[in-house]
């Protein structure tokens, strides 16, 4: 248990102190709760801020002063969209976070690597691009970098994928479900596996998480077991992990999650729906603490079963709120 | 019911079910909604003036789960003209309109959608962008289609009075805040901080009589969470909010006059009124209003910049009834065939 002792409660209360320092904006905000490093005396009890302060166009979420940014992730969207904006000063603990987490969670070593993606140099705001660009060196014994499968316009080749023996396929949902509407089925080694992250949305039909595996392991051939599902956020340096015959998702040693309860805003009992928080612990310069819009059910400290946007909610219908509600 | 004179009187006979969803009707307004539509209400029997029309059908309507309205109201119109329907409700079901058309079995009501159901003559849906995405792809190229998508109403409040405050409240609340004729946003000129005080004393009284679903109370507490944000970083707006529930949340936002969807579940964003009412001063949104409740009604011309499709007066903004011109449509021409003579 971490609740009280252990490096990642004495780790988490460090980081709440040096952010709420360094942090104007997220001290603001805890002191509007009352809350400070003088009284919060559990990771438990550290304030989460909404994904969406980091839309705020007046409001900087970095511990580090203007000068020193060098770059920052964005959140995908239209153009018409705000996005949210993740700045950093380097990347060296994101590339940490990245590997470690792979390696703590006892990920497959990635051999012959195909990306359903766009290179680095062609969506160099995306975290996840620079994530598979961090992942893709990971290789032993292959000099190639991998393939590359969305060209800089945005437009997918299919026809350059061609696995040779075992394969790791790595893509967002909605690229690798574009793949299957697109071309043939293939049929890949059984040590082959299959990474897949974000929803669906783009596509003619919405698909639930199920949906997704049931697809891309019929047009693979693989078992929904050799899927796995990241969930990450561009708000977040550290990713969250499952395979597609696991329930949860787990974190890596420096996170933690917590699950609230909608309706009182407290902590949700055990075994019940409730809003995602996150603390990642990687998110040194911004901050720790997330609220995500995501349901889910705590499993562990750092694992949870992903609900996702509410299955039960309202009939989408003519209201604009509750399509943009549920359309997020 | 062949003729029109049969279907008037099964109409005037259900009123004590339909008026609920409608509003209130007797058989002389429904001959004058036909005139108006159609010019003559006996073109739907005999030609006149050269010119006769024909009920179109089938007509699927692909009817939204959030209030029962849209439902009884698209059907009603395709029982006056003598259209053959077919309706897909949610599938979580419908169950006061599913009661309704099981007892009276003049039409096919289902909740799933059977290919058969691919090639009416006309498809009129309502619906969010997803799901009238999804019927533009499924139907046959050969159906009409005629699209209530996702809209939201609005307030603007040009002289603050006694009592206006529990008006829009319920013009707020009614039905959750879930239909695209609940209001989500007012702006108003004088005092503000004063309206939202009343306002929140107003929806305190009034209470929610459907509950926040899990997703609406989820983005409810990260819109207030976020607010909260703003404001302890020395934004322009105040926030009044039930205690320890979502039931209701009043935003004062003074940082922008733009345009923005609620959280809904009685959450209403309340901003000051700009100088000008243009589409560049409330934004991208205008684009789906629907309704616009004006306090006074007399002063509809100061939102002739971007016309809104109907204009009411507090305390009426989920009440249209059956008459209004949906979205800015003649709701009965768009079901029939015309035919000249000559």
């Amino acid at each position: 248990m971490r609740g009280g002792e252990g490096s990642f409660a004495v780790g988490a209360l460090e980081v709440f102190r040096f952010q709420f320092e360094k942090n104007v904006a997220y001290r603001n905000y805890c002191a509007s709760l009352g809350r400070s490093p003088e009284n919060v005396s559990c990771w438990r009890e550290i304030p989460a801020v909404p994904t969406d302060v980091f839309k705020l166009p007046s409001t900087a979420m970095r511990c580090f002063p203007e000068a020193e940014v060098k770059g920052f992730f964005l959140t995908s969207g239209t153009t018409l969209e705000v996005r949210g904006k993740h700045e950093f000063r380097n990347l060296e603990l994101y590339e940490a976070a990245v590997k470690g987490g792979w390696r703590e969670l006892g990920l497959p070593e990635i051999r012959k690597p195909c990306f359903f993606s766009q290179r680095v140099q062609d969506a160099p705001h995306s975290s996840l691009v620079r994530m598979f660009d961090l992942l893709a060196p990971m290789k032993s014994g292959i000099d190639q970098d991998g393939e590359w499968l969305i060209d800089s316009e945005g437009k997918l080749l299919s026809e350059k994928f061609s696995p040779n023996g075992t394969a790791a396929v790595l893509g967002t949902s909605l690229a690798l479900l574009r793949f299957c509407e697109e071309s043939e089925p293939v049929k890949l080694l059984d040590s082959s596996w299959i990474f897949e992250t974000g929803g669906s949305k783009g596509l003619r039909k919405n698909h639930t998480p199920a949906d997704v595996r049931q697809r891309l392991s019929k047009h693979f051939s693989l078992p929904e077991s050799r899927i796995l599902n990241e969930y990450g956020m561009t708000e977040l340096f550290s990713q969250f992990y499952k395979w597609g015959n696991e329930e949860a998702h787990q974190g890596p040693a420096w996170t933690a999650i917590r699950v609230v309860d909608v309706f009182s805003g407290n902590p949700a009992a055990e075994g019940e729906v409730g809003y995602l928080e996150i603390i990642d612990l990687a998110n040194l310069d911004t901050v720790s603490a997330i609220r995500t819009q995501d349901l889910a059910i705590a499993t562990g400290e750092r694992s949870f079963k992903l609900i996702g946007r509410d299955p039960f909610a309202v009939a989408r219908g003519c209201s604009r709120g509750v399509d943009a509600l549920l359309t997020l | 019911m062949k003729t029109l004179s049969e279907r008037i009187a099964f109409l005037i006979a259900q009123r004590p079910t339909l008026e609920r969803w409608v509003g209130s009707y007797d058989a002389t307004a429904l001959s004058k909604w036909l005139d108006l539509e159609l010019g003559d209400h006996r073109r739907l029997e005999q030609w006149i003036d050269g010119s006769r029309v024909v009920a179109r059908g089938p007509v699927l309507h692909v009817v939204s789960g959030n209030t029962e309205h849209a439902a009884f109201q698209s059907v009603f119109r395709a029982i006056l003209l003598g259209c053959e329907s077919w309706v897909k409700v949610p599938s979580a079901g419908m169950l006061e309109f599913e009661r309704w058309a099981n007892e009276v079995r003049l039409f096919d009501v289902k909740r799933d959608l059977p290919d058969a159901w691919k090639t009416p003559e006309v498809a009129v849906i309502y619906g969010g962008e997803e799901t009238i995405t999804f019927f533009r792809d499924w139907l046959s190229p050969q159906t009409r289609i005629i699209e209530h998508g996702p809209k939201l109403s609005v307030a603007f409040v040009f002289e603050q009075r006694d009592g206006l405050e529990a008006q829009l409240a319920e013009d707020v609340m009614l039905y959750g805040q879930r239909g695209c004729l609940s209001v989500q946003a007012i702006y108003v000129a004088g005092d503000v901080e004063i309206f939202c005080e009343k306002l929140a004393v107003a929806l305190e009284e009034f209470r929610p009589k459907i509950a926040a679903s899990r997703s609406e109370a989820g983005a409810i507490r990260n819109a207030r969470e976020l607010a909260r944000f703003q404001i302890a970083n020395g934004a322009k707006m105040k926030m009044w909010e039930s205690e320890g529930s979502v039931a209701w949340t009043v935003l004062f936002d003074g940082e922008s006059a733009l345009l923005q969807t609620s959280p809904t579940g009685g959450f209403v964003r309340v901003l000051p009124m700009p100088n000008q009412i243009t589409r560049e001063t409330l934004g991208e949104e205008v684009a789906f209003l629907s309704t616009a409740v004006l306090e006074p009604i007399s002063a509809c011309d100061k939102l002739d910049d971007f016309s809104p499709s109907r204009i009411c007066a507090a305390g009426k903004a989920q009440e249209p009834g059956i008459f209004w011109h949906a979205d800015g449509e003649m709701p009965l021409a768009g079901l029939v065939r015309w035919r000249d003579l000559g």
